[in-house]
């Protein structure tokens, strides 16, 4: 019986979610714990046996669990304002409550917080690291906004140094072999996970598969059973039938719907198929380089988010047009501004939707619906 | 914008405020009216906005097509020696950005005088904050915005002696719509310590001693590694200096005014509030819509008053 | 042989009638609140006076028009440009409950913003000004282009009425007030503006019928700004040919 993704991705749930508080029951864990955020050079981590949690991710299952809502409101008790990024909001009510529908995630040990995708994530883990008086470690990649050799020696300093504070936090030394292995495996994550998105365009491939199913290329992408998950996958969704080609072909920019079901917006598409996402290309980090380190460089320093406005336009654009989409939804999102500014000047019309990734409340189907309407009509 | 970059590289003229009309929703209006302006003004060749929150990482896409000089700097989120080391090569490439986009020359020298000039004025500053119980703050802050930009002349003879009024801290982002220092003081209360970019923290430089020789390690370790903003993910050492201040200098409450959407501020109030509470310290958090939005808190300010 | 669109705005419901490409009339009264009985009483009127002629609706309650076809205004709306003003390729429409701007060629849409959330961008704002201020719409003159003396410090609609509330009572002149009103809804409108690229605006929608309101918005938006005539019937003009397609 030939193998399926499937089996390997309810052992990768089990191994990620097992010190979560629902299936820990008070067992402590075997390692040292960081929370991370998800543009984090995880494989320094896993090289030296520490586990990484992301609570950017459990906020999203919060939502698809339908359970953000009172979390959001005791966020707000706590203080932390409605107009804060509500990933930040619901995971705050979460680990206040301590209810979230695997529980909490266990207990950090350091917090470890990257500003390559947003200013916000240092700004939220510095209250978390109030919450649970651990150390606050932010790693700071200046992007496309400096040169090059000035970025790469400030990043590879600090890689260094995190290396040297997370040895003494696990007791153990860093195996540069170990390391390389596991940038090899991220690197064969990433490609394995193109093979599967390569399949929206022409494939009938339920976006929301994609959208569930790149998790693992954030949480778990330098272990290498990432990369046999996803060419599994791949295999299977290769063979789906071809897509309908007398729906309009449209290309999601920006996050998923997190609360939703299909996690887009199917009850006002109807006439059109998403063929694109731009959110799914995000983990495709080029690991680029002779060196591991530089590699490290190349991967965390130059991610989608904190590349040039020009640059963004850039390949955006290319995106678009390789995936033959006609007309695109760009996400309006209120808990991301960095995103939504990357949709500028893009050269096909579309429908300009005010969201929330995590906040079912935000939106205004109806309204929504009007627009879709709208852009079916400028489609013609 | 803002006090991370560099003065002594070139006179700049420090964004205080404008009356602009771009709109951008969930965005910071303070930062806004900076687009605006860049945009609108044609008395302004460029921008140079630090990369250290949402807001200000976004300024580029909306100014790219301007064709004006544009220099996002990366402001390090932490402070370190490393850091401090990669700034200085940060600020030695603003100056060579500039030197090659207005085909000027800027000299060791001439960055080593107005370094001299700008520490003076820094110095003036922080003598005229150790005695703010005695000054209206209101007319102070007016005099540091004066002296933001080139002459960067202080003058404390300038400002006006202040009434009495409930001693309060104020803490928030750079205080743009200076009409709320006027309505704190008919509130009948009384700024007498702060940490405010333009203020507190800028007096703190004044007080630093730097050992080192390069003039851009110099600037920078100043800009580092003196009084944090929320932006440097320091918000323990923030609130535990800011309570001791405030405690030290006798004030009853706390005002807690930024810009709406500004998120550095807005994960600082959920920890800054819960440590007040701690301490039986009230405060009020006040937000305003842009940098124009000083007055129309009136009322709450004067209820603030009485329950102090 | 005729045709017959209609735009069924918030406020104001307006007529063309085309035969072949020329206008035969044009008309425009008050949106009823009944609007399925008022549409059914007026479909069939037309019928009779045009028989035959075929009708498209768009606007809030084009679905309350009968059985004829029905189109979003945007889409009528870049094929009323098409016809009045095809040297036109960005039009501005500020309507009673929201802005939109468009981008249009050949009378085809290809792009489109809306910014329907916020009061204080649209003619709303204006008509509630003239009720506080008792003066009609049509006596609304704005003199001349330069920035009015009073700014609203409230960019929000709701809390700018307590502001003109204030105002009025400070004695501050009425045409002073309207002037900031209508430069505020001018101001949330660039924000659309910046979406698309442009080097001349066109103009449409109710507040067009303001005396001065071309070089008021041209002002503004620092964009040379056209007024086209029928304004304010360009998405009932583009219904129309769409019927006649």
């Amino acid at each position: 019986m030939p193998d399926s993704y499937l089996v390997h991705v309810a052992g990768a749930m089990r191994s990620y979610y097992k010190d979560f508080s629902k299936y820990a029951k008070g067992r402590e864990p075997s390692q040292k714990v960081a929370w991370v955020t998800s543009f984090t050079p995880i494989e320094i981590l896993d090289a030296l046996d520490i586990e990484y949690i992301y609570p950017e991710s459990y906020a999203a299952v919060i939502a698809a669990s339908g359970l953000e809502q009172p979390l959001l409101e005791e966020s707000t008790r706590q203080f932390l304002s409605c107009d804060c990024c509500s990933y930040s909001c619901c995971f705050e009510g979460c680990v206040e409550t301590g209810k979230g529908p695997r529980g909490v995630p266990p207990r950090p040990d350091v917090l470890i917080a990257t500003n390559n995708q947003c200013n916000t994530l240092p700004g939220w883990w510095n209250i978390l690291a109030k919450r649970y008086n651990v150390p606050l470690i932010v790693l700071d990649y200046p992007g496309e906004f400096t040169e090059d050799p000035i970025a790469r020696a400030y990043v590879l300093k600090q890689h260094k140094d995190f290396v040297a504070r997370m040895e003494e936090l696990s007791g153990n030394k860093l195996d540069e072999n170990e390391l390389t292995k596991r940038v090899e495996n991220s690197i064969n994550s990433v490609a394995a996970w193109k093979r599967v998105a390569a399949c929206l365009k022409e494939r009938e491939v339920p976006p929301t598969l994609l959208f569930d199913n790149i998790n693992f290329l954030i949480t778990a992408r330098c272990k290498e059973e990432t990369a046999l998950i996803y060419n599994l996958m791949a295999d299977e969704i290769e063979t789906y039938p071809e897509c309908d080609k007398s729906l309009t072909p449209l290309f999601w920019i920006g996050y998923p719907l997190w609360y939703h079901k299909d996690r887009y917006l199917t009850e006002v598409m109807d006439g059109f198929r998403v063929c694109g996402s731009n959110y799914i290309t995000w983990w495709n980090l080029d690991y680029e380089g002779d060196t591991v380190w530089d590699k490290l460089f190349s991967a965390y320093n130059n991610t989608f988010l904190n590349l040039s406005q020009k640059t963004k336009t850039e390949r955006l654009s290319a995106l678009i047009a390789a995936s033959g989409a006609k007309c695109a939804v760009t996400c309006r999102n209120k808990s991301c501004k960095c995103d939504y500014v990357s949709a500028k000047n893009v050269g096909i019309p579309q429908a300009e939707l005010e969201v929330d990734m995590i906040d079912r409340e935000y939106m205004d189907v109806e309204r929504a619906g009007k627009l879709m309407a709208i852009l079916k009509e400028t489609i013609g | 914008m803002s006090g991370f970059v560099p003065e002594q590289i070139a006179d700049t003229v420090r964004f205080t405020g404008f009356d602009g009309s771009e709109r951008l929703s969930h965005y910071c209006g303070y930062a806004a009216d900076f687009i605006s302006q860049v945009r609108e003004d044609s008395t302004i060749d460029g921008a140079v906005f630090p990369k250290s929150c949402d807001s200000s990482r976004s300024i580029g896409s909306y100014i790219d097509d301007t064709g004006k000089f544009i220099y996002s700097m990366p402001v390090p989120a932490v402070k370190n020696e490393g850091a401090v080391a990669y700034f200085a090569e940060i600020i030695k490439d603003y100056k060579s950005k500039i030197e090659q986009h207005f085909g000027v020359s800027i000299s060791e020298e001439d960055i080593k005088a107005r370094d001299a000039v700008i520490s003076g004025r820094n110095a003036q500053i922080a003598s005229a904050y150790a005695k703010l119980d005695g000054l209206s703050y209101a007319s102070y802050i007016r005099e540091v915005h004066a002296s933001l930009s080139s002459p960067y002349e202080f003058n404390e003879s300038r400002i006006n002696s202040g009434n009495d009024g409930k001693p309060v801290f104020l803490i928030g982002s750079f205080l743009a719509g200076v009409e709320l220092a006027d309505s704190i003081e008919k509130a009948g209360l009384k700024v007498v310590a702060d940490n405010m970019p333009e203020s507190g923290r800028l007096a703190s430089r004044a007080g630093f001693e730097s050992s080192e020789s390069d003039i851009y390690m110099k600037i920078a370790s100043e800009i580092l590694c003196t009084r944090p903003s929320p932006t440097q993910d320091l918000f323990d050492e923030t609130i535990k200096s800011d309570i001791a201040e405030l405690r030290g200098k006798g004030c009853k409450g706390v005002i807690f005014a930024t810009q709406k959407y500004c998120e550095p501020y807005d994960y600082l109030f959920s920890v800054y509030k819960k440590a007040l509470d701690d301490q039986g310290i009230p405060v009020l958090q006040v937000q305003m819509a842009d940098s124009t939005d000083g007055s129309g808190k009136a009322a709450v300010l004067e209820a603030f008053a009485d329950i102090i | 042989m005729s045709s017959i669109g209609i735009d069924i705005g918030s406020t104001y419901t307006k007529y063309c009638v085309l035969d072949g490409s020329s206008i035969v009339t044009l008309d425009s009264e008050k949106t009823p609140i009944r609007q399925k009985e008022f549409f059914e009483k007026k479909t069939a009127e037309l019928n009779q006076l045009y028989p035959g002629a075929p009708v498209v609706s768009c606007g809030y309650g084009k679905n309350n028009a009968g059985s004829g076809k029905t189109v979003s205004e945007l889409v009528a709306l870049a094929a009323g440009t098409g016809m009045i003003a095809p040297d036109y390729n960005v039009v501005l429409d500020i309507g009673g409950q929201d802005t939109k701007i468009i981008v249009c060629e050949n009378g085809k849409l290809k792009e489109f913003f809306v910014n329907d959330k916020c009061a204080a961008g649209c003619g709303m704002f204006v008509a509630n000004t003239t009720n506080l201020l008792q003066t009609k719409f049509c006596d609304i003159s704005l003199g001349d282009a330069e920035q009015p003396s009073i700014k609203l410090s409230s960019t929000c609609a709701v809390f700018a009425q307590s502001e003109i509330t204030e105002l009025i009572a400070d004695n501050a002149q009425p045409e002073e007030i309207m002037r900031a009103v209508i430069w505020q809804v001018l101001v949330q409108s660039k924000a659309l503006l910046g979406k698309v690229r442009c080097d001349k605006i066109l103009f449409t929608g109710g507040l067009t019928q303001i005396n001065g309101i071309e070089r008021y918005a041209a002002s503004v938006f620092g964009l040379p700004v056209t007024v086209p005539e029928h304004s304010n019937y360009l998405s009932a003009i583009g219904a129309a040919i769409i019927a006649s397609n």
